[in-house]
Parts: C-alpha cells; structure tokens; sequence
C-alpha cells in the first residue's frame, strides 16, 4: 500500500489515483485489489471490543451506520495497531491537506480545515456566540459589552457572507438583538452617572425655551410614571461650558443699557435660582461649586479653540461663536450651519 | 452602393450632433445668464411662481378658494403679500440659491427664494403631505421636505427677535391695555399650553412621550400678551406630563423664582389698597403663585360675588391665551394635524416657527381673517387638569386684585 500511494506521483492519471487515495483504495499501476479487499474484510471481522476502544470512531458510527465513508473511517481505525496503516494514515492526510480531497471524512482535522477553507464565513460560530453572549448579557452586566463587541464584530463578517436569505434574515435579527443589548449596557454606564434612577424610563429630549440665553439644548427627561426628573445630558461638559459662556454673554446684553448695580443683581438673582432649582432643573447643575473650576478650563479651551480657529478662517469672533453652537445643537444642523459661515465670509 | 449611403447618413448623423450640441450651447448660455444675475437682486417677488400656482391652485373644485388674489394669497400662506416679503427678506441670505448647491426645479432653473419660502409657508399651514403641497408647486417631495427644513432653520435663526420678553415700556403698555380690557391692573400676559399631537413607532423609548389621552404629544406652553402675541414659549416636554410640571421645568418659572422676571414696579390697588406686583393669568391647571394667578375653585368660590366677578374677568383676561392658541394652531395646520412619526428633534423648532410666524403676521399688522381659527378648544380632546398648590402669597394677591375688581365696580 505504501508503495502505491508512493506511486502515484509517477502515474499518468493522477486525478483517478488520487480519488483512489482519498477513498482508501490502493493507487497506481500494480494494484493488488483482492489484498487490498481481503485487508478490509479482516479489519471488518476484528474484535468489535477492539473498535469500540477507538474513541473517534463511535460517535461516527453513530450518526450514519450506512454511510460508506464512515466504514472506511472504521477500518482505518481498526488498523491503528499497524504501524503501516498508522502510516497510511498519515500520509492520506497530508495528501488530502494538499489536494482537498472530497471525502475527508475519516480525517477529522483535514474536515475541519476543508471547511473553513471553502467558506470562511464565521455564520456558524456567531449563531453559536449568540446565546452565549446573550446568558452573559442576562448574568453579568460587565460582560456585556465585550460580548457584545465580539458580536458586533462577528456579525457584519455574516452579513457580508451570508448569500441565503433565511440566513440573512437569522443574522439581522441577531444583530437587532445585539444592537439593543449593546444599547442597555450603555445605558447602565449611563444610569451610575445619573445618581440612581432605577425604574425610570429615560428619554432624550430637545427643548426650546425662549426664557433662556440658549433657546435650544437638550435634556435627558427620567420617569417613574408621575415622576418626572431632568438632567443634563451625559458627555456633553463642552456643551455646558459654553452655554454657560454664551449665556454670560446674552447677560450682558440684557444690561447693556442698565446699570453695574443691576447687573450685579442680575448675576446674584442667576446664582440664587441655581441654589433654589427645582427637582432637576435644566440650569441647576450649571453652577454646581464643585464644577465651577472645571467649566471655568473648558470655557477658557473653548475661547483657545475660537482663537485658533479665529485665526485659521480669518472670520469674527461672533461668527465663531456661532459656528460653535451649531456644532454643539443636533447633527442635522452641523452641515448646514458650516457652509453658512462660509457664505457669510464674503460679505463680511 | 453601400458607402455613399452610410455617407448620408453620416452627414445627417452629424447635423443632429450639431443642432444637439447648438442646443446644448444655448442651454448653457441661459444658465449662465441666469448665473450671471445677481442672484439676490432687490426684494421684487418674483411673480413667476405666484401665477402658476394661483392658475393651478385657484379654480379647485369644492375649495373655499377666494376669487380676489390678494385674498388668495393669503388663503394659501397665512400673510399678505408684503408681509411674505418681509419674511423673504429676512430669510434670503440662508435660502438663497447659490450654484452649484443651490435647489433646482425640474425645468432646471434654480428655486427662488420667493417660490422656497412660498412652499415652506404651504407646508406649514395648510399641514399637508409633502406630495401634496409639492403637486400644487410642481416639485417634488424631497424638494419640500428639504425647502421646508431649511425654510425652518433660517427662520429660527433669524426670527428671534420677534419672539422675547417684552422691555419696561412695552410691558407698561400690556399692563395698560389689560387693566383697560378686563379690569386686572399688573397684569402682564396669560399663560396656556397645548398639546402637539404626533405618531410613534410602537417601540418602548415612545412611551414616554404618552400622555394621559393616550396619544403620543409634545407640550407647547405660551405666554401671550393683549394682542395675542406670544411672548414666552416653551417646547420639547412630553404631553404626558402636567402642566404645572411643564411650567416648573419652563425658564420662565425659574426667573420668576429667583425674582428675575415680573419683578416690575408695583401698583397700589386703590387709595388705602394693597399693593399689586406684577402677574400673569392661568387656569387651574396652573399652580397658584405670588406671580401667576388662578380662578377661584370648588370650595374657595363660597358663592361670593366678589370672587364670582374675579373669575369673570379672570376668564376673560385668560382667554388671550386660549385664542392664540387656537388661531396658532389654525393658522398654521401643521400643528392641528396628526403629524407622522416626526424627528423629536426637529418638531420643536417646527412648533417655535410656527410661533415666530404668528408674531410676524401680528407685528406686521395683517387682517386676520377669523376663517382661520379652529372651531373647537385648540386642545380638544384634553381634559383639563387641576392643580391644587396654592401659595400663600398668591393667594394674598388674589384676594386683593378681588377686592381692587369690586372697589372699581362700586366707585362706577
């Protein structure tokens, strides 16, 4: 048998001697079928004791008793104790590395490869991490998220594979699933900010009121039912710092024609309904003592970053300032507020 | 036999090219004198875009359409013509079509600002789909969309000024014409809220924005002044919420609070009366404070004339608010209409818009046609609410403002 696997580089057809070789009949030009038969029958006719040892070959039997190739992955098994078939073995496997050979049943490690080789696309394995992450998502918040990002990182690798609708449709709706959870884990990081407010139900709202410097600005609302609470929205300390600057500015406009005495008042009054504000008032976390230091540095990086880019487009400083505000209101405005500035240049 | 065919028909193939490419020439030639005018000359409307859709507009069947133009006019967008300038001249410079972003119809000739502002008011008042509103103008629906957002991006910007807290002499003059009309001296303005009713999907973070209708809305609260002009708004708050909560998150209340606002010179009610300080008018709905006053309630009335007389009044004074919501709201139907699954994003600036165009159309000095305003409560379909905070001191205030009703009944 060595030797006629040994020759089948030389033979002429390689093509039949290899589908020989994969299916465990001997190859090449001197065949010797009958021995090759009479082999397989003693290896059939073994101690079953004997193949039942052979760890591998059970759950294989199992699964499809009439499936020819699992017969031949018996008899390999069966010849373990040989060393030539030990060999054989060996030897068919590389082959079946090299050429991927069709029927790599009997070898596992070379299925597994063929496999992967010929779809490459992660479907299964993220099918399979799917509830995986899901009981994490359930059991530990803090494993959420990285379950969470490993699954968003296998999933587009799914869609972009995926050429059968159903399978398709599967991991959309995975990765829906996915998209909510990984929105709940935000929102739990979010939740240890905003004090303890378990049981609300939060909405981000944008509000426009006239009786403030900054008519526009946006607010995370909780609710309990009957209970409603404000607070500022989360990663938005530039956003404060400026309006916080803007509505000084507006202050001073207002008392541009009063006296120093009534602007003093005016501040004083600001301060007062800072300490009074009621159950999360939208400007009560403005003038917090313990912020004062902070939002003082990030007016003074944002003045920095209006003088840099004062400098940089040659333009006001009041055409700054707005360029700032459209920048910190909603995404949609950003775009249309840049050209704006550009616009206006010209005519200033 | 052949060639000398394929010849003629090459001549004949290169004479289409030519006429195509002169075509094409000419083409360019108009863009490019339509390039070359100043793109914002003058304020002159263009009279272009008027006529075809009044040709197309006007004689629609079983429409209320008036036969006179100027009356059309404003049939169709809610202001006169000169008052359509205005707000044309105040939003041209953001509107203004500039190649090569600037929008351009199907006939390829760039939008006017005119024809922009024309189709934005539409969408706004008449509260129409977009297709709709874009048949009768002959764009599309993304042109609306988009003329409409950015009609409304301007207007906010550059409308503010028509929207603010009133300075001490126009205030004097509130304080003067509401004390004229209905008795209430100090008095500075009336304060309502409506609910800007939209659909949502059905998912859980639309909750919230439920309200005890059980319709998904938006609160718009206002304070008005004698001419219904609003003065104060607030919106962006779920309608769910109450309106003595959405009047605690309000700015107003806080500048009110903290002495800031409605903190005027003070009146003496009568000789030997109390002095009044500066108010506005609520319903019940409303808490009762030293600078927000309410009618008198249930128990609180006892049958006494006095406060029967207070409430009267007080009614009538409120009313301003009542009735500027309800011309708001049938002036500019959008905010009457179910609207669809709207950004909440966006829907406040499209609400405060809607309150700019009011005050313009007042400050401006427009006929108000009464066709306009809605046959039922601008908030139908609401029960109203109760608050039962009352304040010590509002409660003083009332009384004097009872008592300064009755002293002024007996001296007539």
């Amino acid at each position: 048998m060595l030797c006629s696997i040994s020759a089948t580089g030389k033979s002429s057809s390689k093509w039949l001697d290899r589908l020989r070789s994969s299916k465990g009949f001997p190859s090449g030009a001197d065949l010797d079928l009958e021995q090759f038969l009479s082999n397989n029958q003693n290896a059939r006719s073994s101690d079953p004791d004997q193949e039942q040892d052979s760890s591998t070959s059970t759950s294989e039997s199992k699964r499809s008793p009439n499936d020819p190739a699992v017969h031949d992955n018996q008899t390999f098994e069966a010849q373990n104790p040989d060393g030539d078939t030990g060999f054989f073995s060996v030897v068919s496997n590389v082959l079946a590395e090299l050429f991927v050979m069709g029927s790599s049943n009997g070898l596992p490690k070379v299925r597994g490869k063929k496999s992967s080789r010929k779809q490459p696309n992660p479907k299964f394995c993220a099918s399979l991490d799917c509830p995986e992450s899901n009981t994490n998502l359930e059991n530990n918040s803090t494993r959420t998220e990285s379950a969470a990002r490993k699954n968003e990182s296998a999933s587009p690798m799914s869609d972009d594979n995926s050429g059968v609708g159903m399978a398709k449709e599967c991991s959309c709706d995975k990765q829906l699933k996915l998209v909510e959870y990984v929105n709940c884990g935000d929102e739990e990081e979010k939740e240890k900010g905003y004090m303890n407010f378990s049981g609300f139900s939060r909405t981000e709202v944008t509000v426009i009121d006239s009786s403030f410097a900054t008519w526009k600005f946006e607010k995370m609302l909780f609710r309990k039912k009957n209970v409603w609470k404000v607070r500022d929205k989360k990663g938005k300390t530039l956003t404060l710092g400026k309006k916080k600057r803007k509505a000084s500015a507006s202050f001073d406009d207002q008392i541009s024609d009063g006296t120093e005495e009534k602007k003093q008042k005016f501040l004083h009054g600001r301060c007062s309904l800072s300490k009074k504000g009621c159950g999360g008032a939208p400007h009560e976390d403005y003038h917090q003592p313990g912020k004062s230091d902070m939002y003082s540095n990030l007016s003074k990086k944002n003045q920095e970053t209006s003088l840099l880019r004062n400098s940089e487009k040659g333009s006001s400083s009041v055409v700054l300032i707005k360029s700032i505000s459209a920048s910190k209101k909603i995404g949609t405005s950003l775009p249309r507020n840049c050209p704006k500035s550009t616009q206006r240049q010209p005519k200033a | 036999m052949a060639p000398p065919k394929k010849s003629k028909q090459m001549k004949k193939d290169t004479k289409k090219l030519k006429k195509i490419k002169n075509k094409k020439k000419k083409k360019s030639k108009t863009i490019k004198i339509l390039r070359n005018v100043p793109l914002d000359s003058g304020a002159a409307v263009d009279s272009d875009w008027w006529d075809s859709f009044w040709n197309k507009n006007s004689s629609i069947p079983g429409s209320n359409v008036p036969s006179d133009e100027e009356e059309g006019f404003k049939y169709f967008f809610r202001v006169s013509k000169k008052t359509f300038e205005y707000i044309c001249s105040l939003v041209r410079e953001d509107l203004i079509s500039r190649p090569p972003s600037g929008l351009i119809n199907i006939e390829g000739r760039l939008l006017s600002v005119e024809k922009q502002v024309a189709i934005a008011l539409r969408r706004l008042a008449s509260g129409e789909s977009q297709v709709s509103v874009g048949a009768s103008f002959g764009v599309g629906q993304s042109t609306v969309s988009q003329v409409t957002w950015r009609f409304i991006e301007a207007l906010e910007e550059r409308g503010k000024h028509h929207l603010n807290w009133p300075n001490s002499s126009k205030i004097e003059k509130i304080k003067s014409e509401f004390e004229a009309l209905f008795g209430l001296p100090n008095c500075c303005g009336a304060i309502d809220a409506t609910h800007i009713i939209m659909t949502l999907p059905a998912v859980q973070t639309s909750d919230d924005w439920c309200d005890q209708e059980n319709n998904f809305s938006m609160f718009l609260q206002g304070i008005v002044d004698n001419e219904m002009r609003f003065l104060d708004i607030v919106t962006g708050w779920p309608g769910g919420m109450t309106m003595s909560r959405l009047l605690k998150f309000s700015g107003f209340y806080k500048l009110c609070e903290s002495g800031d606002r409605l903190n005027g010179s003070l009146r003496r009610s009568f000789e030997g009366g109390d002095d009044i300080r500066e108010y506005i008018v609520g319903g019940v709905g409303y808490p009762l404070l030293p600078w927000l006053i309410t009618p008198y309630e249930g128990d609180e009335l006892s049958g006494s004339a006095t406060m029967v007389s207070f409430n009267k009044m007080h009614e009538a004074a409120r009313s301003m608010a009542v009735k500027a919501f309800s011309r708001l709201k049938g002036s500019w139907r959008i905010l009457n209409k179910v609207m669809w699954r709207p950004d909440k994003q966006k829907l406040p600036s499209i609400i405060l818009v809607c309150c700019l165009l009011h005050n313009i159309v007042i400050d401006c000095g427009d006929c108000f046609s009464s066709d306009v305003v809605l046959s039922s409560h601008h908030d139908s379909g609401y029960k109203g609410q109760k608050c039962k905070q009352i304040d010590p001191l509002g409660k003083i205030l009332r009384a004097n403002l009872a008592k300064h009703l009755q002293h002024k009944a007996s001296v007539i």
